[in-house]
């Protein structure tokens, strides 16, 4: 199997360096990740994770402003970064002819960055266009309110774009700051998965990365970022935007991403909402047609996470029927678990996902940081199948009493600010329509 | 850089039916990928009942005349398999991606769905509610409102590609006009039917060529291809929508299609314009030095004949003003001087650089070949594809920007708050008001 054949090496400034050797298409895929997101930042500078990994285009000593992209695009390559709340990632592909020269350009940004003041100020309104590009969407606004309730006290509860108020204030000598922190070799991985030569692919990162200087980390504000376990500041929104379909989003607090109930919780989230054959689509949509679609994710993150689900209905329905009937299918799961079927299902879906994950260099890459920057270790995702199978269904029953906890539930409805008559007739005409069949 | 690539080995046949029929062993994986492209696409539409392509492309994954939804949905996702499908303008594809250990109840499943679809009343009432809310979802995205202003702008609604699925459209659509459209659209004649991945020929050949061989349409249409439209006057749309901070903008005019001789030298030149990214003059002027926008670029929308060059972006209401007039300064030199030979050679590098991207994993290798046979494109076209882009000289490409971009058939189209953004439109010419709510 092509990823037992995954090798890595620390070098001695503490970088690690995991490489997957994928012949077939001449092309490679290089990503840097460090292991710093918005969970780093602090009152004052919230969205400052985000303003460096923008400023990272913006030229270093030896490469001029938005010269690493250029050079990258005009080779036919692409090349890319984001900010989450856990880490700030470097993504770049280019033709296998051009590894070195992504190497060099990825190494000398780690420690060469310029800040130039005039270019921080240019960036800064790109950074301000990309965050009111985010909030002027009614559903992405109201989602960030419910996010900030959801993670109440805890560095999560800020969207890793930031305050708007900190953006038009983060300084250079801020930032600047925050890169000499963060950006070390010891505390970044990278990730290489393409046609690249296995014996010599270490000695060309020692070329380039070999010289940097590691340093002393810090620890991230500990006492705000211990595991989150629901807090009940409030547990109910509801919020009237300019948006013609009622959403109703419930969330529970989840485990963060090193525990070992992550596994069990994807189990059961596919359980509950993938695809059309899930327990919410067969059951909320198609028999008691109180809503016209569900779905669900866990946002699973380092230190805490989210367990949501969503439904979208017409403005006829009560919302209180829908949250009724998505929580008579998360109760019968907590009471009876899943079946037999239903775990062999989510085996099938997972193999499979892997399967065609596994055609994209690009694509091995992102499962491979994630898994080592955010779980902990990358063989989390390799090894992610025969995690699967050891699961029995009484455990996993534990799994869904200890975090679908109702008590810590937080629920957000989102209302129409204008009733759609059009949607509303449509919603009684089908449940009418529904009923005759 | 030399280009190099050639497709693995494949079979390929035209069956009695008019199937084309490409099958592609690749063991790289355990996976598999069977996909049909038909040629047709929301461009045949009837007129007022915009919509009917889409739905008879969502109807085919509800189930089969042998074969109830649940157990469909069931079956598919205990395999671990997943459906995909596309409705263009032009062409329409539809796809399995599975373990290839799944293929012996998959396949026959999937070919199914395709020549036997239950085309189910009720599933077909379920569609049109999900079309209704996704349609009043789509009233929030103003890139949504301001593309389809434009192209309603640029060819009218008597041209398909003026015409969009709508509230009224989705009402008068019923089950019989689904039935008709799949009896005279979805069938073998001019398909392409391609099996990539973990396969073996003989024992597919064994298996399932002859239900394949079986699939006849008798009612078949031949496929439709949208004319190309002249236009040949600006025109400008201001959309209220009175709950944003930023305007969305789309500019934009007429542009020859595929199979036009300049098609690519006018992909070279739009790459250089507002294609390549970071690379690309609109980026490097309008983000890169005044920061006027998170992001910005122009694309050309090539169907078989006709076209549409686009440039899209969004700014803040108060300095939309000043945004449209770098645009413009940038649109009127690139009509004015063309691009440079160190351009086109950086373009012929992106192109070619590229190419090896779109050919990772079997799924970009079906597509592209798909791609390939639709427009008759020999697979020269990507196997020597740098040849192709060497014969392309600096007069080819500026020659075709003179021919072909044009700023006195420029539209505007500008979604975003009307009292903040009026007064700055007002030097640009005379704008149409809409509301965002109207219908169009």
């Amino acid at each position: 199997m092509l990823l037992h054949n995954i090798i890595e090496k620390t070098l001695s400034n503490g970088l690690k360096v995991i490489c997957l050797n994928k012949p077939g298409v001449p092309i490679v895929s290089l990503q840097l990740w460090y292991k710093i997101g918005s969970v780093g930042e602090c009152d004052g500078i919230r969205g400052i994770s985000h303003v460096l990994e923008h400023m990272m285009f913006r030229g270093s000593g030896n490469v001029g402003s938005e010269e690493h992209a250029r050079r990258i695009n005009e080779v036919g390559g692409h090349c890319n970064a984001f900010t989450s709340e856990d880490v700030t990632v470097y993504t770049n592909s280019v033709p296998k002819e051009y590894f070195d020269m992504v190497l060099e350009l990825e190494a000398d940004r780690m420690d060469g960055l310029q800040l130039d003041s005039s270019l921080f100020e240019t960036e800064r309104k790109v950074i301000i266009e990309e965050y009111h590009t985010y909030m002027n969407n009614p559903v992405t606004k109201a989602f960030f309110e419910f996010r900030h309730e959801f993670f109440a006290n805890h560095p999560y509860s800020i969207s890793p774009l930031g305050l708007i108020e900190n953006l038009q204030t983060i300084t250079t000598e801020q930032c600047r700051e925050y890169y000499s922190r963060w950006y070390l070799p010891n505390n970044a991985v990278l990730v290489i998965v393409g046609d690249i030569d296995e014996t010599n692919v270490f000695d060309r990162v020692e070329k380039y990365f070999g010289i940097k200087k590691s340093g002393v980390l810090q620890e991230l504000h500990a006492d705000s970022i211990l595991e989150h376990h629901g807090q009940v500041n409030i547990h109910r929104m509801k919020r009237k935007i300019e948006f013609d379909v009622p959403l109703l989003v419930t969330g529970y607090p989840a485990p963060a991403s090193n525990n070992k109930d992550a596994v069990a919780m994807e189990i059961l989230q596919l359980v509950l909402s993938g695809g059309e054959s899930s327990r919410l689509h067969k059951e909320v949509v198609r028999k008691e047609s109180v809503a016209v679609m569900t779905g669900g994710t866990n946002n699973i993150l380092k230190y805490a996470g989210m367990s949501m689900f969503l439904a979208a209905f017409t403005p006829d329905m009560s919302v209180a029927k829908v949250e009724r009937s998505i929580n008579r299918q998360i109760d019968l799961i907590r009471k009876e678990g899943i079946t037999e079927t239903e775990m062999e299902k989510v085996r099938n879906a997972t193999l499979s996902s892997r399967t065609f994950e596994l055609y994209s260099a690009e694509n091995i890459c992102n499962r491979i940081g994630h898994s080592e920057c955010v779980e902990g270790d990358y063989r989390q995702w390799v090894e992610r199948f025969d995690t699967l199978k050891k699961l029995d269904i009484n455990g996993l029953i534990q799994v869904a009493n200890k975090y679908w906890d109702d008590s810590k539930c937080h629920v957000l409805h989102l209302v129409p600010r204008k009733t759609n008559v059009m949607l509303y007739v449509a919603g009684i005409v089908n449940r009418l329509f529904a009923k005759r069949k | 850089m030399a280009f190099s690539f050639k497709f693995p080995k494949f079979h390929e046949s035209v069956l009695d039916n008019g199937l084309r029929l490409i099958l592609l062993p690749d063991h790289e994986q355990e996976g598999l990928v069977a996909a049909l492209q038909f040629p047709f696409g929301r461009f045949c539409d009837e007129s007022g009942k915009e919509g009917v392509a889409e739905s008879v492309i969502a109807l085919l994954q509800k189930g089969t005349q042998q074969c109830h939804f649940d157990q469909f949905s069931s079956m598919l996702e205990f395999e671990g398999a997943s459906l995909f499908a596309e409705v263009g303008e032009e062409h329409t594809g539809i796809g399995i991606r599975m373990l290839s250990k799944s293929h012996k109840n998959l396949i026959p499943l999937f070919l199914e769905m395709v020549m036997m679809p239950a085309l189910d009343t009720k599933e077909f009432e379920r569609i049109k509610k999900e079309m209704v809310t996704s349609l009043h979802a789509e009233t929030a995205e103003p890139s949504i409102i301001a593309n389809r202003h434009f192209f309603v702008e640029l060819v009218g609604k008597s041209h398909p590609a003026g015409r969009f699925h709508s509230l009224d459209a989705i009402r008068k659509i019923t089950i019989d006009d689904i039935k008709k459209f799949y009896a005279e659209h979805i069938g073998p004649k001019n398909a392409i039917m391609v099996v990539a991945g973990d396969f073996d020929v003989s024992e597919f050949n064994d298996m399932y060529l002859k239900s394949i061989q079986q699939w006849n349409a008798d009612k078949q249409t031949e496929p439709c291809f949208a004319p190309l439209v002249e236009t040949s006057k600006k025109a400008f749309r201001l959309i209220d929508k009175d709950d944003t901070t930023q305007t969305t903008l789309v500019m934009g005019h007429c542009m020859p299609g595929e199979l036009s001789p300049d098609r690519r030298p006018l992909a070279l030149a739009n790459y250089i314009f507002g294609a390549g990214n970071f690379s690309s003059r609109l980026m490097t002027s309008i983000r890169s030095k005044v920061g006027h926008t998170y992001g910005i670029s122009s694309q050309i929308a090539a169907e078989r004949i006709f076209g549409a060059f686009t440039i899209s972006t969004s700014t803040q209401n108060n300095q939309l003003g000043a945004m449209i007039d770098a645009i413009l300064e940038q649109y009127n030199e690139l009509c004015l001087n063309g691009i440079t030979a160190a351009e086109l050679d950086r373009a012929k590098k992106f192109a070619t650089g590229n190419m090896a991207f779109q050919l990772e994993g079997i799924g970009s290798i079906a597509e592209k070949l798909m791609w390939l046979r639709f427009y008759d494109y020999p697979d020269s076209y990507i196997e020597q594809f740098d040849t192709l882009l060497n014969s392309i000289t600096l007069d080819n490409v500026n020659d075709a920007i003179r021919r072909h971009f044009l700023a006195e058939k420029m539209i505007i189209i500008a979604v975003g708050k009307k009292v903040e953004i009026a007064e700055q439109l007002k030097k640009f010419g005379i704008f149409t008001g809409y509301h965002y709510r109207d219908k169009i």
